[in-house]
């Protein structure tokens, strides 16, 4: 994410407290503001529908067809998102910039056309409405399609526009949905629901499609290099975009297959443990702001001190030493960062004993969601990591432990499915991974010379280091 | 005997003192095999020899020090390496005297690498190096540092690595790569090792690397370290080293070769081959001026021409022909060709590749202007031929003009000039073109120093006992 770095630098150099308040609503705000808009939204809605007493069965296709796509738009998305994302950078870096909206285009298709297969197949299969199948067709496509503008517009820097334009989305989305509730009344179909929902989506996916072309847009486009060519690049990447990606999902998945009941013979659900899910993701959302604050303003300066120092005319003991403290740096910030994920999920843990039984939790649900928050907590340490063994280069290790992750996902699920266990496969899936990665790291950080230097090929060096610097940030 | 003969850069691919020496050594051995072992600068030379091989070469073992782009790139890879190893690496690094070869031969030929950049991708390499910089050259930029080894290192691990042929005897025609080679012949099979030195190839390798623009600064020195470090282990294992004459014999026991192992053999030629060549007319009232060399920048043939051109205007009736190869440096000779025109040098002619006797009876003067050389066959053939001499002040040209303390009675056969300096060049050759009892005087002078020291028979003899005596201590 460079590029925020300067603007959160120089916010946080700011003194006095409503500097810092600035500074983290910022934060905040162009990192978890998009993920955020969605989860209120959604919750607003609910709650009006709720307070409405809409019908029970479209309130709840609803609730479970806004699941399912955001869900399996991320689990399709996510090894393109990451794929595209260094190939953007790579691009930019090699300032073959006529080559961007073409490859963007590119990556846009595939995505969809992958997309599209499982979601045909479901509405091939359910005996939902006509109008049902199409409004959650559309949004689940629209999904799929934000999702690979977003890495675009992050590549532009304009975390801004994100922010913005979900807020926006989801702003219009709950007027929509308040309108329409007024005007249909007590015929509220979950196919309505859905269609205002996409409508706020729509308006989304086009703000950022724009921003994308007024960005990108060149006099010319150039012919592409072969598919094949493209892919041989990071294969790996798409390998760990994939298994990360499922990782997020897979124990809800488990839950459904194992617990679940029909809804509408379309939805295998499983709400108790879906809403104790819903609630507890909110719990790491201080990692995913401090995360981004912490690595553009602490650790990225010595990353890249290091690599000027092997750039440029740095001698061994320069190398040495740059290496030194970004070890220490980075171990120090990972402390840090572990610190404070720590007390906030120990505080929604107290939270969740106190106040959710007044929104209808029941005993089992909050020790669900007590689980789950620890769970989280584990787990996005450990994706924490990756993205830093990506940092470092390292993608085979972040291949290899993402697959890892995935297999211990599909394990822990497997044999803690008794119902009893509710929230704890998460965790005992992602406690030992989360030790190895952190391994790995330190092995990684120990050996970065080596990798560094050694992993070059015998010739045209240079530019391959400088490429790496960057596009790392 | 089998003799296996190394040559680096040189025969069969290019024509030359050190190329025809070979080839005529091999020619007069015909009771020996040979195997020619040759190190090239690039793959696209592989196969275009500029000799026809005489019958007793057995085969041409061809190796080039760019090969290591055929190999696959693989890194990660880790191995045991032993305090030793790492010592022996060490040291051959930072180019220092007591390089253990024994162990870097046999380290670098381990199967446990698979292929030699497998090696200089290992962490075993990266670790002795970085290690190396931190105590030995903390001031050094690590990069570059890397990379000028890396490059230092690949054709030499490249060439350790390739198989080589089993032979009798190992006869190394310069140090350097060569040079390590024999030596892996001689620690490989336990077969005695020849080396023959014609110049001095470090010192070449020097002068070469403080010119030249691709090294930086302080990373010419490092370089430099390097080449003398291969001559050492030349002159380590050989049993006898050969040079051409005296002060070379000199500079070698200053670079570490032990005194015992130095004899000297000059260069022979077959004297009776020059003595009745077609003759100048009599109707000639021209003064031929010739020059028996390769068009290249280290025989400095614009020099050659410079002091033609002054020459030219005491001596209106002077000519001056070039007999020699100009395909080898393109550019060099087109520069050469516009210097004529520039210079409006008339009566200079290029004759490209020819039979050097054909023309050398007609001449009047040889000159030679070279910047380096060791012995000079050119200078040989002119005074085998019975031609005064002008030759710069490198290699022998001295002692085989003026003649050395044991020749000198046969007095001078030409004149010794300061190198680069046309105006003296030119102040010679014009003392030359007014006397023609001096050229007659000089030019049988010549020939009978040639009798006495530089015959082809002496020559011959010389390395057919050497060869001998190596043979014989193997076999005992």
């Amino acid at each position: 994410m460079a590029g925020i770095g300067f603007q959160l630098k120089r916010l946080f150099e700011r003194e006095g407290l409503m500097g810092q308040i600035q500074a983290i609503s910022y934060a905040s705000l162009v990192t978890v503001g998009p993920m955020l808009s969605c989860i209120i939204a959604v919750a607003i809605i609910h709650w009006m529908l709720v307070s409405d007493n809409a019908p029970y069965v479209s309130r709840e296709v609803f609730t479970a067809g806004i699941a399912y796509a955001f869900a399996f738009s991320f689990v399709i998305t996510s090894p393109f998102s990451m794929f595209l994302t260094r190939l953007a950078s790579d691009l930019l870096y090699e300032k073959r910039y006529d080559q961007l909206l073409p490859t963007f285009y590119r990556y846009l298709r595939i995505t969809l056309l992958f997309g599209c297969v499982p979601a045909l197949l479901f509405v091939w299969w359910t005996p939902l409405s006509i109008a049902e199948k199409v409004s959650l067709f559309v949004l689940y496509m629209e999904l799929n399609l934000v999702w690979i503008e977003v890495v675009y517009v992050s590549a532009m820097k304009a975390y801004r526009s994100i922010a913005y334009s979900f807020l926006g989305g989801m702003t219009l989305a709950v007027a929509l949905v308040w309108i329409y509730m007024e005007w249909a009344g007590a015929a509220v179909s979950a196919a309505g629901l859905l269609t205002m929902m996409a409508a706020g989506f729509f308006l989304i996916a086009a703000t950022l499609l724009r921003a994308i072309e007024r960005f990108f847009r060149t006099p010319e486009s150039p012919a592409l290099p072969p598919l094949r060519q493209d892919l041989q690049r990071y294969p790996s990447l798409l390998g760990i975009g994939l298994f990360t990606g499922l990782c997020m999902f897979w124990h809800q998945f488990a839950q459904w297959i194992f617990h679940g009941t029909w809804l509408a013979d379309a939805f295998l659900v499983k709400p108790e443990y879906d809403v104790a899910v819903f609630y507890a993701v909110l719990s790491v959302l201080p990692t995913l702001v401090w995360f981004v604050v912490s690595v553009e303003t602490s650790f990225y300066p010595k990353f890249r001190q290091y690599y000027d120092a092997i750039l440029g005319k740095g001698t061994i003991l320069d190398i040495d030493r740059a290496r030194q403290e970004m070890h220490k740096v980075l171990i120090g910030e990972l402390g840090k960062l572990m610190g404070i994920q720590l007390v906030f999920s120990l505080i929604s843990v107290a939270c969740g004993i106190r106040f959710l039984p007044y929104i209808g939790f029941t005993a089992q649900q909050v020790d669900t969601f007590n689980i789950l928050v620890m769970a989280f907590y584990v787990y996005v340490m450990t994706s924490v990591v990756l993205l830093l063994l990506l940092y470092f280069d390292d993608r085979l290790g972040a291949l290899s432990l993402s697959a890892l992750f995935f297999a211990a996902n599909l394990a822990a699920s497997w044999l803690l499915r008794d119902e009893q266990y509710q929230g704890l496969p998460l965790f005992v899936a992602s406690f030992p991974v989360l030790a190895v990665t952190l391994g790995r790291l330190v092995y990684r950080l120990r050996r970065l010379h080596y990798a560094t230097f050694s992993a070059q090929p015998l010739h045209n060096r240079k530019r391959k280091l400088e490429q790496k610097r960057e596009s790392a940030g | 005997m089998k003799i296996c003969i190394i040559a680096e850069g040189s025969y069969p691919y290019i024509t030359g003192g050190v190329s025809s020496w070979i080839h005529t050594l091999i020619r007069s051995m015909l009771q020996h095999e040979f195997i020619i072992y040759a190190i090239g600068a690039e793959q696209r030379y592989r196969g275009s020899y500029k000799y026809e091989l005489p019958a007793n070469v057995e085969r041409v073992e061809e190796v080039f020090l760019d090969s290591f782009h055929l190999e696959e790139n693989r890194w990660g890879r880790t191995y045991k390496t032993g305090e030793q190893e790492r010592a022996a690496l060490q040291s051959l690094i930072a180019g220092d005297n007591e390089t253990d070869w024994d162990q870097l031969f046999r380290t670098l030929r381990d199967e446990k690498w698979r292929t030699s950049t497998e090696f200089l991708m290992s962490r075993d390499y990266f670790d002795l190096l970085s290690e190396l910089c931190r105590v030995r050259f903390e001031q050094l930029p690590f990069t570059e540092m890397f990379w000028t080894v890396r490059s230092m290192l690949l054709p030499l691990v490249q060439l350790i690595r390739r198989p080589l042929p089993e032979a009798d005897l190992y006869h190394a025609v310069s140090t350097g790569y060569a040079g390590v080679i024999a030596s892996l012949g001689k620690h490989l099979y336990q077969k005695p090792m020849l080396l023959t030195e014609h110049g001095i190839y470090s010192r070449e390798r020097e002068e070469e690397i403080i010119k030249a623009d691709w090294v930086k600064g302080y990373f010419k020195d490092l370089w430099i370290r390097y080449f003398y470090g291969l001559s050492r282990c030349a002159y380590h294992y050989a049993d006898q080293v050969v040079t051409l004459f005296e002060r070379n014999r000199e500079i070698e026991v200053e670079l570490g070769c032990p005194e015992s192992k130095i004899s000297i053999v000059p260069n022979g030629i077959k004297v009776e081959e020059y003595l009745d060549l077609p003759s100048k007319p009599e109707e000639d009232k021209m003064i031929q001026i010739g020059a028996i060399v390769r068009v290249v920048p280290i025989k400095d043939i614009k020099t050659m021409l410079y002091s033609f051109a002054a020459v030219k205007r005491e001596v209106p009736n002077a000519t001056f022909t070039i007999m020699g190869p100009h395909d080898e440096d393109q550019e060099y000779y087109r520069e050469c060709i516009d210097l004529v025109r520039i210079l409006e040098l008339e009566d200079v002619a290029f004759t490209g590749s020819v039979d050097v006797k054909q023309y050398l009876g007609r001449m009047d003067i040889i000159v030679l202007t070279s910047i380096s050389e060791g012995q000079p066959l050119a200078v040989l053939e002119a005074m085998a031929a019975g031609k005064p001499v002008v030759a710069t002040d490198v290699g022998n040209c001295r002692e085989m003009l003026y003649g050395s303390e044991a020749d000198r009675a046969y007095g001078r056969a030409g004149t010794v000039v300061p190198v680069l300096d046309d105006q003296e060049i030119a102040k010679a050759i014009i003392a030359l073109c007014d006397s023609k009892t001096d050229r007659q005087v000089m030019g049988m002078n010549g020939r009978r120093r040639v009798m006495n020291a530089y015959t082809h028979e002496l020559f011959i003899d010389r390395y057919e006992s050497l060869y001998m005596s190596l043979g014989l201590a193997l076999r005992r």
